[in-house]
């Protein structure tokens, strides 16, 4: 029977672990199913993003390279104003049948000129470089130091590469890489070279919107950075990872190229992981949301588990304790009383001393006979109310039949001694209050109770032990005249 | 009964952990949004216009000093206006006429005079000293930029000329650094037949050398304090003799032909320059392993004058109809006593004035530089030297001045006659301003 009890126990414990193991399975799947579906969106607005984002890179460098194109144009249109009058274009100064004075007044109109038409203009260099290197106009020391030999007219001549149009634009000249450099020929002993500070591209380079982690370079066919958001860079190698993936994005770059009117390149890029920064921020917060849900399921589960199924385990284990409770004395009924000794018993505790006391009460016949078997039923329920009130929740009450009571008890940490003395004031005590409130039917009908008390601290006992030595001394006491306790003891 | 704890725990356990991220969660949804932005506007910036001249070096570290500035600065924008010295007053007074000038403006000193005798052509600093450092400048050195009682400009430096010589070229010749006027003679005399010049300049120097010159041997001034001239026409003749002297001699390099590069070279042995040229013309030789040495200003024996001048190397002025007047002076600040922005400028505008910036650039070992010599042995001479005159940089007074000269010097009139002309139109130069 025990062993049915615990079996029925171990189920029962198995199905609440199956249904809080069906919760999170819910949650699980809830989970799952919900960032499949968040990360689905997400992974479709970040191409959205990134489809959005090429669009406005390329919208940007396309403007960039007409600022670019137009500030070049500038430049050049500028130069072309030294055709203007014959003296500044065709004025030769290794002529030499023109005297020094001449020399020196047409280079004074020359520089006049030039100081007019880069009267507004930020150049670091404008000026005319004649064949045996004499200059006229904003030859910087820069410029010159960069050819501390001489040369600069060969050097500077070589960097016309546009033969229709006589001129060219070059970067990086002696390895300078502050400024790039626009040279015209004005006549076979003399070109112009004008200059601007690649830094000056900064308000060339201006757009209206700001693309965050966007670097904007210029390069040349060389592939030389000669302007870039990022000043460190110039003079370097477009990098690679950028270079190739020119008008094109890999999964790093989103890289978008402009060709200039000089050939020059106007290159823009930012790294994907910036433009998707939002998207992926918001993949984080989908999945943080799903656990939440998840989490917020299983909670939600939780609870209902708690206040349905378990008051429902309550209704269940209220019908079971109906059955196992006598119903009219209201303690446990035979079976039960004994399986819970056998399971008290079957505690691997040592060190405890085992009441067991049988109770009878004496001449109950007489009032079924006298007063009828209803009234027989109201002595036993009073006898269970009373044993009840007598004993604490430690204390087993169960009726074993008729008019028949027992109780077990353990006293654990205790002498036997102790236990007896203690044992045998309840038992003078039960026996008094029975008579208190059974005086009238004790007049009536001479009840009593009658008492066999056991109390043993052998390990390992059995039930049927105990109740054999019990009931052995209750057939001691009702010999003995009855009304009366008799207490054995385990030797 | 146990096992009904462990349960509780679990909720409780699990209502945390959800909790903790539902905070989560709305903290990162209702955080920072700025930084999620993959795009946005430009935003409005204050647009602030600087202008000045000058050489490479000097737009470089001004444009990084700058963007260093606005980097500090958020919603500042600063563009630059920039050149030569060479035209640059005509850029100047084209903005200056047309009250187009930048916001925050280099001004040479002869430009106060100029642009605003009453003190009404630039902003009164005074009005703005709270965002200006105005204590780490002297009563006196800020008396260089005061016009009719208001505070026009700041001064950078202090500025004077300096001479400075090729070593190695002496040392070939045998020769050591020129101390008068006939040392220069006599130099020459030794190193034309190479067809060496001992000296070389722009014509601005050539003029203030002349002046000098003129000065020390008649004991008058060129220009009088109001700026109208003091010299007669027979003083310019004079002065056009020995000018012509200095050429045919071989001392001076006829100032058109004059080429930094034959400087560098050893073509011609000396140079006179602002002290402000001293990385251009010392610096920049002494890098190429030459031993420059810094030479006197040439005397006269028992001249009376010394005719040497000083002045305020450069100022910053806040132009008068800025509509950014406090953005204008924390930036005017900033470029004359910003630790960031003295260290880019070192010395290159010479040994500046601003207590500020000289303990900075103490620091950094200003007391080795060639500038703060040079600096040094100005306040060695300050008693024999006077404040600059404006018009003796009056580039077309200059201008006539050469214009006439070179008819005398290219044989094509008189020196009387060029000396009527240049006088004639340098008085014209003087009373159209």
């Amino acid at each position: 029977m025990a062993r049915n009890k615990h079996k029925k126990n171990r189920s029962g414990d198995r199905f609440r672990v199956f249904q809080i193991e069906l919760l999170v399975v819910f949650a699980a799947i809830l989970l799952v199913v919900t960032a499949i579906l968040d990360f689905a969106i997400l992974g479709l607005s970040g191409r959205v993003l990134k489809r959005t984002a090429s669009d406005l890179i390329a919208a940007n460098s396309r403007q960039l390279e007409l600022n670019i194109n137009s500030y070049l144009e500038r430049t050049e249109t500028l130069a072309t104003l030294l055709f203007s009058d014959e003296t500044f274009y065709l004025y030769d100064e290794t002529d030499e049948s023109i005297s020094d004075y001449d020399k020196i007044k047409y280079e004074e109109k020359i520089r006049d000129r030039i100081v007019d038409i880069g009267l507004m203009e930020n150049y670091s260099d404008f000026g005319i470089i004649y064949a045996d290197d004499h200059k006229v106009g904003w030859i910087s020391h820069g410029t010159q130091d960069l050819f501390p030999e001489g040369g600069f007219y060969d050097a500077f001549s070589g960097y016309i590469v546009n033969h229709k149009k006589n001129d060219g634009w070059c970067f990086g000249v002696g390895g300078n890489t502050d400024r790039m450099y626009y040279v015209k020929r004005l006549n076979k002993n003399a070109i112009l070279v004008s200059a601007i500070y690649t830094r000056e591209l900064s308000s060339v380079f201006i757009y209206p919107e700001q693309l965050e982690g966007m670097t904007i370079r210029l390069v040349n066919q060389e592939d030389d950075i000669m302007f870039s958001s990022d000043f460190s860079e110039i003079g370097q190698k477009l990098p690679t990872e950028i270079a190739e993936n020119l008008g094109g994005g890999n999964s790093d770059y989103i890289v978008n190229s402009n060709v200039c009117s000089n050939d020059w390149r106007v290159v823009c890029s930012v790294p994907t992981k910036i433009i998707l920064r939002e998207n992926i921020k918001q993949r984080r917060i989908a999945l943080l949301i799903s656990v939440v849900m998840a989490g917020i399921f299983l909670i939600i589960g939780l609870l209902i588990f708690t206040k349905v199924s378990r008051p429902m385990g309550g209704m269940v284990d209220s019908l079971q304790k109906k059955a196992e409770i006598d119903k009219l004395s209201g303690v446990m009924n035979k079976a039960t009383f004994e399986e819970s000794v056998v399971n008290r018993l079957a505690d691997p505790e040592e060190d405890r001393v085992h009441v067991f006391v049988m109770l009878d009460v004496d001449n109950f016949k007489q009032v079924n006979d006298k007063l009828g078997h209803a009234y027989g039923d109201e002595v036993i329920i009073r006898e269970g109310k009373l044993l009840r009130r007598l004993h604490d929740e430690s204390t087993m009450i169960g009726r074993l039949g008729g008019d028949e009571f027992a109780l077990y008890t353990e006293c654990r940490g205790m002498e036997k001694s102790k236990v007896t003395n203690a044992v045998k004031e309840q038992m003078d005590k039960v026996l008094e209050e029975f008579l208190k409130e059974f005086e009238k039917e004790h007049e009536q009908c001479g009840i009593s109770v009658s008492a066999g008390v056991y109390v043993c601290d052998k390990q390992g006992i059995g039930f049927q032990e105990l109740y054999s030595q019990a009931d052995q001394a209750l057939y001691t006491s009702k010999k003995a005249g009855k009304s009366q306790y008799t207490l054995k003891e385990y030797a | 009964m146990k096992e009904s704890k462990r349960y509780s725990l679990i909720i409780i356990l699990l209502i945390v952990v959800v909790a903790v991220g539902a905070v989560i969660s709305i903290l990162m949804l209702t955080g920072d949004t700025n930084e999620g932005k993959v795009s946005e506007a430009r935003p409005a910036e204050t647009r602030l216009l600087m202008s000045w001249w000058g050489n490479d070096a000097r737009h470089l570290y001004t444009m990084e000093g700058v963007d260093l500035y606005q980097e500090k600065t958020p919603g500042l924008s600063v563009e630059y206006r920039y050149g030569e010295w060479n035209g640059y007053e005509k850029r100047t007074k084209v903005w200056m006429e047309s009250h187009n000038a930048a916001d925050v403006m280099q001004i040479n000193y002869a430009w106060l005079e100029e642009y605003s005798s009453d003190g009404s052509g630039f902003y009164d600093l005074n009005e703005l000293a709270e965002y200006i450092n105005l204590d780490s400048f002297t009563e006196e050195e800020k008396s260089y930029g005061v016009k009719n009682g208001k505070l026009n400009a700041l001064p950078i430096a202090m500025n004077m000329h300096t001479f400075y010589y090729n070593q190695d070229v002496l040392d070939a010749y045998g020769l050591t650094v020129p101390e008068s006027w006939d040392d220069l003679f006599d130099m020459a005399k030794v190193m034309k037949k190479d067809g060496k010049y001992v000296i070389g300049m722009n014509k601005k120097q050539l003029f203030l050398l002349l002046i000098a010159y003129y000065e020390q041997s008649s004991g008058k001034s060129f220009f009088n304090e109001d700026g109208s001239l003091a010299i007669d026409q027979k003083g310019i003749e004079e002065l056009l003799v020995f000018y012509r002297r200095l050429i045919d001699e071989g001392v001076l390099c006829p100032v058109d032909r004059f080429d930094r590069a034959d400087y560098m070279s050893g073509m011609i042995a000396g140079t006179m320059c602002w002290i402000s040229d001293t990385k251009i013309y010392c610096d920049g030789l002494a890098e190429t392993g030459v031993r420059v040495t810094r030479g006197l200003y040439p005397k006269l024996e028992g001249a009376e004058r010394s005719g040497w001048y000083v002045k305020p190397a450069t100022m910053w002025a806040i132009n008068a109809d800025t509509e950014h007047p406090e953005e204008a002076a924390k930036l005017l600040n900033d470029l004359l006593t910003d630790p960031d922005m003295v260290r880019l400028q070192q010395t290159e505008k010479g040994v500046p004035v601003s207590d500020a910036a000289v303990s900075v650039l103490m620091e950094e070992g200003l007391a080795e530089t060639n500038e703060y010599k040079a600096t040094q042995e100005m306040n060695e001479h300050i008693s024999e030297l006077s404040l600059i005159i404006p018009n003796m940089e009056n580039e077309a007074i200059i201008d006539a001045f050469k214009s006439g000269a070179d008819e005398y010097l290219f044989d094509r009139e008189t020196a009387g006659n060029s000396a009527a002309d240049i006088y004639k139109a340098v008085q014209e130069v003087i009373e159209n301003e």
